[in-house]
């Protein structure tokens, strides 16, 4: 990778990042919960298809982030859209913002308590997650942006401890069949949505491009990182499947969480205990990045863009995002039955942003360039 | 009531007012070697010597009589300043540090730098002619190598600063001097080499010395704790070696070097995280030796961090991750302990520390007994007495011996204090708290800067180069280019037309 | 001010977390007992009788408790309240169930196990046969550590007797195209003496697999096995090393399920009458030996195919990446009548003489 070629305090993040961000950014939620929606063995192929999909949809991305507007940050998106108008989307923003990353902070901290604390309420976890993703988003965003390598490391190599179930007699290939159905089951729509909704994520680099260092070539890193989410997905639920087969994998919640608990190596068992704390680093990231954009959205909806960062926006913004997830655990996520009302929610929202946002803005910008050509 | 005419009479007879300054020398009038002799009242050791000569005049010299070389005054000042032919007093004085003195705190500051002030032809002059007790260039203690040059820093800065220009034998070298502290006027000398250390390091570093403010530093890590980013934090910014091969090898990378008076220790930055765990020994053994030795001490280290909050957690929280025969030995072994795990582990690293803490202070004599008594004794007494259970004994014995891997000091005390915290995190919520634990310590490691460059480089910001020297360590061979994220005016270490062979005679 | 700001974060995290349990149960290891044996029987109609051995330390005394209930965690509630300790189900590792309770349906309890999550889907699963409590409670008296040795003997064979563990039980349950087996144990003479395999439909144990033909069932059961030992009474030979690599497939044009075993090994002991050192009779040898050994799996099939259990996961190579043949119930019906062909390739590399006469 580039070096920087600022020094660190104002560092910009090279654009070689964009992978890491892309990755697990994406990978967020869906990791845990995906294999055990999609069942059928042939939906791999539908992994594939959405993953190209959205292979191309980042060439939006990856454009608008070329643009001057992109690469000005703030002042950028005021000529785009106006002052105002800028000010008026902040409010919305912040709270698609809030909710998405409360639903899969609480998301994670269900399976945590469901798994590793029974006796602990999940709400108790939260306020030290809280607390360290305040920590990382005290250092600001460069330094926020630096830890994803961090986030990416801590939880890359959970991928190798998957990789013993793909040989017997753990896996059995035979699961893998029918790979070529001839008629897809009906809940095929409904799982090519959620796959899009699980390559979401990236359209938050959109608001973060005069951050990284300018240079041409961002498609590319952005493009490896879909790849390398995608694979990721199919690995996860290859491994899923060829271990439980598809009948076993409807019975349980998550198979994911299932199989962690079932890897052996020669001193260990149970890394569960280990395995699902790890995962947490990738939160934790994430909501130190969701709390920074939260304290952006704040300074720009309330007009203080423009003047200097002092310590008590990142603080509204911080007790903000604890409010709402805690507000969101207690009252609105008490049965299994509202826990997938929220999924459901979420994939929705992602799926939409994801698709919307990139679209939307390179097409505002190519309008105005439009209309300053023409003028 | 005195003091208050003293002062006033000081006051009345302060130097003169700016038109009365020329360029070279002061014109010093009487009285202005008047406020010097009474400034030096008190001081028993304080000289003044008064000389007549035909050709230059009445000559004083002041000087302190602990600071300086007396057998040197005799021989190159007094003797030839008796026998003066000329009139200039350049030609007359056979020392090679005659300069001229500009104001009288100048020559205070001077005098008390082991120089002798003259006051000739009306004029103030310094001859430096300082003492040259020290220490004899003995083998570092604290970083000894088996292999490898032997010598060390000393307290004198310029044998020091002798010590690092033998190995670096260029112009490049710069060596620029500042004079901190009110009272203790520690030279620091600033050193780095032009042309490759990136200017912005020079800069921030030129700064940060300038912007020091306090009256006495006796150490080098004193001065570093007023110009470090982070004052809070656990870990070190700056390295501290007294090595002079360490601090030409950091100048060669690209980094800044101070070295400071009256310390052996030379501060080294910018550092990463990494760096401390780098000891010179590693460029003198195999290659793969060094690599595996690297990532034993980064093991170490974690280890070290971690196993007895580890312990406590699986005996506390996670007893299904106990391997089945170590089940039953673990609760053989805890079953008439009264303490619970995380109370006895607390107990029984509280008392390492107390241990190690005394063995510091402990005369050389009683030491050897403190650690029979300590370590053997104590230990076995408490299994014995069932305070402690065996298995922890051998986490905290193993966990002290671990945590000595780290070549730098003032880590190995960093860690013991994270090892705290994630004690109590480990009691409270298993693997879960340890591991929030350890991310913070990520996060505030992630955040850290070392002279504003990022402190966990090259893993975030991520430099893929500079992995060859960090945990491995590649062929020096391979090792064409500086660490990258030194950001060096010239990357390449190896150019053609670096040796210049001497040509055959 | 930093200081200001950590502090009030704290207390806000703190005041946010209401009423909710600050600290968790703990585990403290020596303030419970992580039991790793547990034994099911039926005892009446519906009660469930529950055996566990508990681990003590030091100076107590090693005990085995049962008690009664009618569900398993109603007997886990029963035990904690029996003793001093509070059970833990966490290091659990063998869960034996009474013939008559897996004849009578275990998925009921099964499921409950899967659910816990402090229990390993690792537990190794086996059916007993006879007073196994009784049993237990001699063993203890005699050795302390018998529940570790019983856990060592499961975890050292592997392809040569049916080891089973939770995951592969209820894989196969779930599973159109398989039914899951276990291990049958008897207490025979003041022994625990492996007696075969427990077959079960769905999850009711319907026969078993008899001892002297438990090897030919793992050999076909096993993609790949090592038998130290395989004796064949009948031909007066004892095959030693030897190692089985098995094939099962459809036949499409045939509509039936093709067998292929391929074994290798070598002669250890032959007590018969022929000269194998001469080219010809070892040939025929060899010859009968293998349809010997075709006949028995053949019959060992039809026995499964009577008793209309799928173990061998036959069904599965009926599964075409296309299509699958026989979707949901339907394999379970065409199974017994399935047309089963068998062939097996014998290689025997040294037969148990010095050197071949020329």
């Amino acid at each position: 990778m580039r070096a920087e070629k600022h020094g660190a305090e104002g560092g910009l993040w090279p654009a070689s990042l964009g992978w890491l961000f892309v990755n697990r950014l994406q990978v967020a939620l869906y990791i845990l919960c995906l294999p055990h929606v999609l069942l059928y063995p042939y939906m791999v192929w539908a992994i594939l298809i959405v993953g190209a999909a959205s292979h191309f949809h980042l060439r939006l991305l990856a454009k608008w982030l070329q643009t001057e507007e992109a690469r000005l940050g703030h002042e950028g998106f005021v000529r785009l859209l106006g002052e105002k108008a800028t000010r008026v989307l902040a409010v919305p923003g912040a709270i698609v913002i809030l909710l998405e990353s409360s639903i899969v902070t609480l998301d994670y901290l269900e399976i945590t308590h469901h798994v590793l604390f029974p006796s602990v309420s999940k709400l108790t976890l939260l306020p030290l997650m809280w607390l360290a993703s305040c920590f990382l988003a005290g250092y600001g965003m460069p330094a926020a942006g630096r830890f994803v390598v961090m986030a990416f490391l801590g939880s890359i190599w959970i991928v190798g401890l998957f990789l013993q179930f793909f040989f017997p007699p753990v896996a059995n290939y035979r699961y893998l069949l029918p790979l070529f159905p001839q008629e897809l089951h009906p809940g095929t729509p409904y799982n090519l949505l959620m796959l899009w909704a699980a390559l979401s994520g990236p359209q938050y680099l959109a608001f973060v491009g005069h951050r990284f260092a300018p240079g041409s070539g961002m498609y590319r890193w952005l493009a490896l990182g879909n790849a390398l989410s995608v694979a990721e997905y199919i690995l996860f639920f290859l491994a899923v499947t060829l271990s439980f087969g598809s009948e076993y994998m409807r019975k349980l919640d998550y198979p994911v969480v299932q199989l962690v608990r079932y890897i052996q190596l020669p001193f260990f068992e149970r890394l569960e205990t280990i395995v699902l704390p790890v995962h947490m680093v990738l939160y934790i990231f994430l909501n130190g990045f969701f709390i920074l954009f939260v304290r952006d959205a704040l300074r720009v909806a309330a007009g203080a863009a423009r003047k200097p960062q002092r310590w008590h926006w990142l603080a509204a913004a911080a007790v903000l995002w604890v409010a709402f997830v805690y507000v969101m655990g207690r009252f609105f996520w008490a049965t299994e039955t509202q826990h997938l009302f929220w999924i459901h929610v979420h994939m929705w929202l992602a799926g939409a942003m994801y698709a919307l946002v990139p679209s939307f803005l390179v097409l505002a910008a190519a309008w105005r360039k439009r209309r300053s050509t023409n003028r | 009531m005195r003091w208050l005419i003293r002062l006033l009479a000081s006051l009345r007879s302060a130097p003169g007012t700016e038109e009365e300054r020329e360029n070279a020398g002061t014109p010093a009038r009487g009285s202005d070697m008047e406020t010097l002799k009474k400034s030096f009242q008190n001081i028993h050791d304080a000289e003044i010597l008064e000389l007549e000569n035909e050709r230059l005049g009445k000559i004083t010299l002041l000087y302190i009589r602990s600071l300086i070389d007396i057998n040197q005054l005799q021989e190159f000042v007094i003797a030839p300043l008796q026998k003066a032919a000329g009139t200039d007093l350049r030609d007359t004085v056979q020392a090679a540090h005659l300069s001229a003195l500009e104001g009288l705190d100048q020559a205070e500051t001077a005098a008390f730098k082991g120089a002798v002030i003259l006051h000739a032809g009306g004029r103030l002059w310094g001859i430096s002619l300082s003492s040259s007790l020290s220490r004899a260039v003995e083998p570092s203690k604290q970083e000894a190598v088996i292999h490898g040059p032997q010598d060390s820093f000393t307290e004198q800065v310029e044998n020091n600063l002798t010590l690092i220009r033998r190995r670096l034998a260029v112009s490049a070298l710069k060596s620029e001097r500042f004079q901190l502290g009110g009272l203790s006027h520690t030279t620091v000398i600033l050193l780095y080499i032009e042309n490759l250390t990136n200017p912005e390091f020079v800069r921030i570093a030129r700064e940060k010395t300038v912007s020091v403010k306090s009256d006495a530093f006796f150490d080098s890590s004193h001065l570093s704790q007023f110009l470090e980013d982070h004052i809070h934090s656990v870990f070190p910014q700056f390295q501290q070696t007294d090595r002079p091969d360490a601090a030409a090898a950091a100048l060669a990378s690209g980094k800044v070097v101070w070295l400071v008076e009256n310390t052996p220790f030379a501060l080294i930055a910018p550092i990463t995280f990494f760096d401390l765990f780098q000891s010179p020994e590693d460029y003198i053994h195999r290659w793969p030796v060094s690599s595996f030795l690297r990532g034993l001490r980064f093991f170490a280290f974690l280890f070290a961090m971690v196993l007895t909050p580890f312990y406590v957690a699986i005996t506390m929280h996670h007893y299904q991750m106990v391997p089945l025969d170590l089940l039953f030995v673990v609760l053989e072994s805890r079953s008439e302990i009264p303490f619970n795990p995380f109370w006895e582990a607390m107990f029984m690293m509280l008392v390492l520390e107390i241990l190690k803490e005394a063995s510091l202070r402990m005369p050389s004599k009683s030491g050897q007994t403190l650690g029979i008594v300590g370590g053997i004794v104590i230990g076995q007494a408490g299994v014995e007495a069932n305070i402690a259970s065996n298995l922890l004994i051998i986490h905290v014995a193993v966990t002290a011996i671990a945590s000595f891997l780290i070549p730098n000091y003032l880590m190995t005390n960093s860690s013991k204090l994270i090892q705290f915290g994630l004690l109590g995190l480990a009691a409270w919520l298993g693997l879960w708290g340890i591991i929030i634990g350890l991310i913070m310590v990520l996060i505030h490691l992630n955040g850290l800067t070392s002279l504003k460059q990022p402190y966990f480089a090259p893993l975030t910001p991520f430099y893929g180069i500079d992995w060859k020297d960090t945990i491995l360590r590649l062929p020096l061979r391979w090792m064409t280019r500086r660490p990258a994220w030194l950001k060096t005016l010239d990357p390449n270490r190896v150019k053609s037309g670096n040796s210049h062979p001497e040509p055959k005679g | 001010m930093k200081v200001v700001r950590a502090l009030f974060a704290l207390g806000s995290a703190l005041i946010l977390t209401g009423c909710s349990w600050l600290s968790p149960a703990t585990n403290v290891v020596e303030e419970i007992s992580p039991t790793i044996l547990m034994y099911l029987s039926q005892s009446g109609d519906s009660e469930l009788e529950c055996t566990i051995v508990v681990p003590a330390v030091k100076n107590e005394k090693k005990q085995v408790l049962t008690v009664r209930g009618r569900s398993m965690k109603e007997t886990r509630l029963k035990l904690n309240f029996i003793h001093n300790r509070e059970f833990k189900s966490g290091q659990m590792r063998m869960l034996f169930l009474s013939e008559d309770l897996a004849r009578g349906g275990v998925i009921r309890h099964l499921n409950t196990l899967l659910l816990d999550q402090e229990i390993t889907d690792r537990l190794y699963l086996a059916v007993v046969r006879g007073d196994f409590a009784g049993f237990l409670r001699e063993q203890i008296r005699l050795q302390k550590n018998y529940d570790r040795i019983l856990y060592k003997r499961f975890r050292h064979y592997e392809n040569q007797v049916t080891q089973q563990n939770l995951h592969f039980f209820l894989r196969d349950y779930y599973s159109h195209y398989a039914d899951p087996h276990l291990p049958l144990f008897e207490v025979r003479d003041e022994q625990l003496v492996y007696t075969g395999t427990a077959l079960f439909r769905d999850d009711r144990m319907v026969g078993g697999v008899p001892e002297d033909e438990d090897t030919f069932f793992q050999m076909i059961d096993n993609q790949h096995g090592h038998f130290p030992i395989v004796p064949f009474p009948e031909r007066e030979v004892v095959l030693g090393k030897v190692t089985t690599t098995r094939k099962i497939r459809y036949d499409a044009g045939r509509g039936g399920i093709v067998i292929t075993l391929r074994m290798e090994g070598q002669v250890d002991e032959y007590t018969g009458d022929k000269n194998l050192g001469n080219r010809h009779e070892a040939e025929q040898f060899i010859r009968e030996l293998k349809e010997d050994l075709e006949e028995r799996i053949r019959e060992l099939v039809r026995s499964l195919q009577r008793m209309s259990v799928d173990p061998l996961q036959a069904g599965l190579s009926t599964v075409t990446p296309f299509r699958e043949r026989f979707p949901g119930e339907e394999w379970r019906r065409v199974w017994p009548d399935m047309p089963v062909t068998v062939r097996v390739d014998l290689g025997l590399t040294n037969l148990g003489i010095s050197k071949p006469e020329e």
